[in-house]
């Protein structure tokens, strides 16, 4: 998994009734960095990312992946094209345990045919394969705990691990440390520095420090549109941006 | 595979995940178990004190039983309402129904059970598909609308069915032949359908194991969640539907058999109904359930019949007082309150 997948939106445009959601938005992810993508509650971050995700369509523009046109390609079929997503909301499977979510998952990317045989918990590979997931997220609970059990924190890094377990090598990642504890955060920064070299990284992301750490590019939105984009330290010099954002969280 | 990591100090690595809920999944097949067992010996002690007319009772037991099982594969697990189950049960006693009609006088006729048994659920599952991919693409109450109307299309092509009798149905006066087996013999008949009945349970509880029927349950969960990790939902979804039907329709089979009665009334809605009520009294989401809510619905009515005319307004006042206490329905407050696996 060593080629440059490129992800790419390119002037996608999106309404909910009157509501101007995403205005050409054009934004590009690709292997070996991390792009972050920050703006004020509204600005339409998660849209974007839900246009990119294939659970939203565009009304205008276009997903391009390595070239190839992928606006029409529905979300499940992006996910076998590499491309996962997380939610910004925690939504494990009720019905299932902890280790049993992220197999689910592993299998859900997989088993595109309908099979009965043999039980999905059968799978010795697949499953030492979640479970190797749990730890590389720092997630240290029982895998039998039913997912109503867990806190928020580890319902997070639950969530990280079934985009995990999709192999994706394009991660779509909505606000991932919203809630985590200092450590898991470091836990889970480490997680995505060592991803960056061979996956495609887009993040949305309010935690700012987390933001400057991590991220090689930062694009800032506002009402749907790109106010700017650029590196860490040309963003954080930003003179519209400061006005617009950063003052406004601190 | 790479090592599991240092995080996870409660579980070797290689080594099998712990069963989906633990002590519940066991008593779960102790209660299956349990019940079927039951069923099984009831025909053999009812006589001896004073039920011996609850015979006839026990069959639709064993058969509207293996219809709510089938059902509840897509209701409890696949979390979609079919208000149209019944259309399935139709089916089932018109495809067996009709081949057994014209012995004698159509060469493609037969009685044998092994060809229109199997032939039915063909036929189920065939409809299943169609009515299936058809009612998929809606969701919620939309889709309990759309399969109610399925039902009463059905319900209203069999009723036209003048060469059957139409709205009258009519009479077989004979069962179809299984090998040695005498099916005419009403003891008999009851084990062939107790027997299809133990192998529905333990083939829906393949089921919900499998690859596929842990999806059907993770799009039960969320069904975006599911597409978003890759899974085409609709497909398993349609899977389970085809499924059930087909099994719903061997029950119709069944049914025929044991009433030796074909008419239109068997696809009514408030069959449908009926089902789910099995269902909600049994246990929605816990397969055994179905035979549970089978066996007290059919029973209680059977034994309040021979007390009092008004029987329907007591066994409504028992199913309030289940349905209030028991959240989950039978096996529910048996098998503990928790979220269903």
């Amino acid at each position: 998994m060593s080629e440059t997948t490129i992800l790419e939106a390119r002037g996608l445009d999106k309404h909910f009734g009157h509501l101007h959601v995403t205005r050409s938005l054009d934004l590009t992810v690709q292997t070996g960095r991390i792009h972050a993508l920050i703006g004020p509650n509204g600005a339409g971050k998660t849209t974007a990312l839900s246009l990119l995700s294939g659970n939203l369509a565009p009304d205008a523009g276009r997903v391009v992946l390595n070239g190839r046109d992928i606006t029409l390609v529905d979300l499940p079929r992006r996910v076998d094209m590499g491309i996962c997503r997380s939610w910004q909301t925690s939504s494990p499977f009720a019905g299932f345990n902890v280790g049993e979510n992220v197999v689910l998952s592993a299998l859900a990317a997989t088993e595109k045919r309908v099979r009965f045989f043999p039980r999905a918990s059968a799978d010795v590979d697949r499953n030492s394969f979640a479970r190797s997931l749990l730890g590389d997220v720092g997630l240290t609970v029982d895998p039998s705990l039913p997912v109503i059990e867990l806190d928020h924190g580890a319902r997070r890094l639950l969530e990280i691990a079934m985009v995990l377990a999709t192999r994706p090598s394009i991660l779509l990642l909505d606000e991932p440390m919203a809630g985590l504890a200092p450590s898991d955060v470091r836990v889970v920064s480490d997680l995505l520095l060592g991803l960056k070299d061979d996956h495609g990284l887009l993040l949305v992301e309010h935690d700012m420090d987390v933001v400057f750490t991590l991220a090689d590019e930062i694009t800032v939105l506002a009402d749907g549109a790109i106010v700017a984009s650029g590196a860490p330290d040309a963003i954080r010099a930003n003179p519209v941006v400061r006005a617009l954002y950063l003052q406004e969280e601190r | 595979m790479a090592d599991p990591g240092a995080g996870i100090t409660t579980v070797q690595a290689g080594e099998e995940p712990p069963p989906i809920g633990g002590r519940r999944m066991r008593r779960s097949f102790v209660l299956t178990v349990a019940v079927l067992a039951i069923l099984g010996v009831s025909p053999l002690i009812i006589e001896p004190i004073g039920f011996g007319y609850l015979e006839s009772t026990l069959t639709r037991v064993a058969i509207l039983g293996m219809a709510a099982v089938a059902l509840d594969y897509i209701v409890g697990y696949g979390g979609l309402i079919s208000l149209g189950h019944a259309l399935f049960l139709g089916a089932g006693a018109y495809a067996s129904g009709i081949l057994l009609f014209h012995l004698g006088d159509r060469a493609w006729a037969t009685d044998q059970a092994l060809i229109a048994w199997p032939f039915a659920m063909l036929v189920g599952a065939l409809l299943g598909w169609g009515f299936g991919a058809l009612a998929l693409r809606t969701k919620s109450v939309y889709f309990i609308m759309v399969t109610l109307a399925f039902n009463q299309m059905m319900f209203f092509l069999f009723n036209s069915l003048e060469a059957y009798g139409g709205d009258d149905g009519v009479r077989l006066g004979a069962r179809n032949r299984l090998g040695p087996l005498s099916l005419e013999d009403d003891r008999m008949f009851f084990y062939v359908c107790f027997a299809l009945l133990v192998l529905a349970v333990v083939w829906f509880n393949i089921l919900i194991r499998s690859p596929s029927g842990w999806i059907l349950r993770g799009a039960r969960d969320n069904e975006l969640r599911m597409r978003s990790v890759g899974a085409v939902t609709r497909r398993h979804q349609l899977a389970a539907f085809v499924m059930s039907s087909a099994f719903v329709t061997l029950a119709g089979a069944l049914a025929v058999n044991e009433t030796q009665f074909m008419s239109p009334g068997i696809s009514h809605w408030t069959q449908s109904g009926e089902l789910l009520l099995m269902l909600i009294v049994g246990g929605v989401g816990s397969l055994v359930g179905g035979v549970i809510g089978a066996g007290v619905l059919l029973v209680l009515e059977e034994i309040a019949i021979g007390y009092t005319s008004d029987w329907a307004f007591y066994v409504g006042a028992a199913l309030i007082v289940i349905v209030m206490l028991a959240r989950g329905g039978i096996a529910g407050v048996i098998l503990g309150r928790h979220r269903n696996v």
